[in-house]
């Protein structure tokens, strides 16, 4: 029994120390090695030496394989942290495919001290409840249109949050308990912050539809399969949206006309049964 | 202490791993590219030598090998946060 748990131990110890390896050379860039190397080799010291444990089945050995996997799991982690730190000073390149890059502007270059976000309205408050934030709706510019949506889905308990650049917008919702997040839609962290990832669907009702395009971009890399809605005002916009947005765009002249047809409609049969 | 085939069987096979493992490692510490890449490198194949000291203690049936381990571990610790020390204060002069 213990022979066959030992044995065991070894091979899955020698396992995980084998995609260390295999991860230092084949990953593209040195946090991903980092992240192989030092997951594994942890874990495949602390199967190895309790291995050793279960083996010799001592009161001695034990105690001090125990106390070698205590060491190496506390000092792995602040090596491993150490390294990456100084490694992120020395500027090392992150993987061409690296989407966002967090921790960048938040190191005081001189100090090197981390420093806290400028604007506590760019970064979602940690008190949002975490069953909000999966499966919502997420709106870009919360004016007329962006408001109204905001009403209507909060009236029907679907939870959402809104992604705004005017910051007395954001404070405004803050203080009204809605989840907003200050910054340009089209950045790739604004959208992290907003929990696009974990999002069913993104609304943009911003009037100006000149950065859209590269929003709906960025939103389908951090989350490709978001379902997108776009308003728009002009014809040609339109055609064009819709050929290269894979989703829902509204002209905003078309859905008056037709909100505005179904008024006369209604009211001329009403006309004309008096 | 006699060493059953199945126990050595499996100790030696371990051996083998961790050698491969190592020699990927020090393919990673020649070719770099950065030395931060290096560093990981050869801090990786320290941890696994402490690893294969340790599979040794059980193909020898010797127990003093794991403290062997222990010190490889702790000198691997140490080596890695003088080289992270050295790397950013590189930077910053």
């Amino acid at each position: 029994m213990n022979e066959a748990l030992s044995a065991a131990l070894m091979i899955v110890g020698a396992t995980f120390a084998l995609l260390a390896g295999a991860g230092v050379v084949r990953m593209p860039d040195l946090f991903m090695r980092m992240q192989a190397a030092t997951k594994a080799s942890t874990l495949g010291i602390g199967c190895i030496v309790l291995a050793v444990a279960v083996h010799f089945g001592e009161l001695g050995v034990a105690t001090r394989a125990v106390a070698t996997i205590i060491f190496v799991f506390l000092t792995a982690p602040v090596a491993a942290h150490m390294i990456a730190r100084a490694s992120y000073f020395v500027g090392v390149p992150l993987w061409e495919g690296t989407i966002i890059d967090e921790l960048r502007g938040h190191y005081d270059r001189r100090t090197h001290r981390l420093a806290r976000p400028d604007d506590p309205y760019a970064v979602l408050p940690a008190t949002v409840d975490a069953n909000r934030l999966a499966g919502h709706v997420v709106i870009v510019g919360y004016g007329r249109v962006g408001g109204r949506i905001g009403s209507a889905l909060t009236a029907n308990g679907i939870s959402f949050v809104v992604i705004e650049d005017t910051r007395e917008i954001v404070e405004k919702l803050r203080e009204s308990d809605i989840s907003a997040v200050f910054g340009n839609a089209s950045e790739p962290s604004v959208l992290v912050q907003a929990h696009l990832h974990q999002a069913r669907m993104l609304v943009i009702a911003v009037p100006d539809t000149a950065d859209v395009r590269r929003m709906v971009e960025t939103a389908r890399t951090v989350n490709p399969r978001i379902e997108v809605v776009v308003r728009t005002h002009r014809d040609e916009e339109l055609t064009s949206f819709e050929k290269n947005i894979a989703g829902k765009v509204f002209l905003g002249e078309h859905e008056l006309a037709a909100t505005m047809t179904r008024y006369v409609l209604e009211h001329y049969a009403a006309r004309s049964d008096d | 202490m006699t060493l059953s085939d199945f126990v050595s069987t499996a100790s030696y096979i371990s051996l083998c791993m961790m050698g491969v493992a190592i020699v990927l490692a020090a393919v990673r510490l020649i070719r770099g590219p950065s030395l931060p890449d290096r560093v990981v490198a050869l801090d990786l194949i320290s941890i696994l030598v402490a690893g294969a000291t340790a599979i040794y203690a059980i193909a020898s049936g010797q127990a003093v090998y794991l403290d062997v381990a222990t010190i490889l571990a702790l000198i691997a610790f140490l080596g890695t946060v003088a080289f992270a020390r050295y790397i950013e204060k590189q930077v910053s002069q």
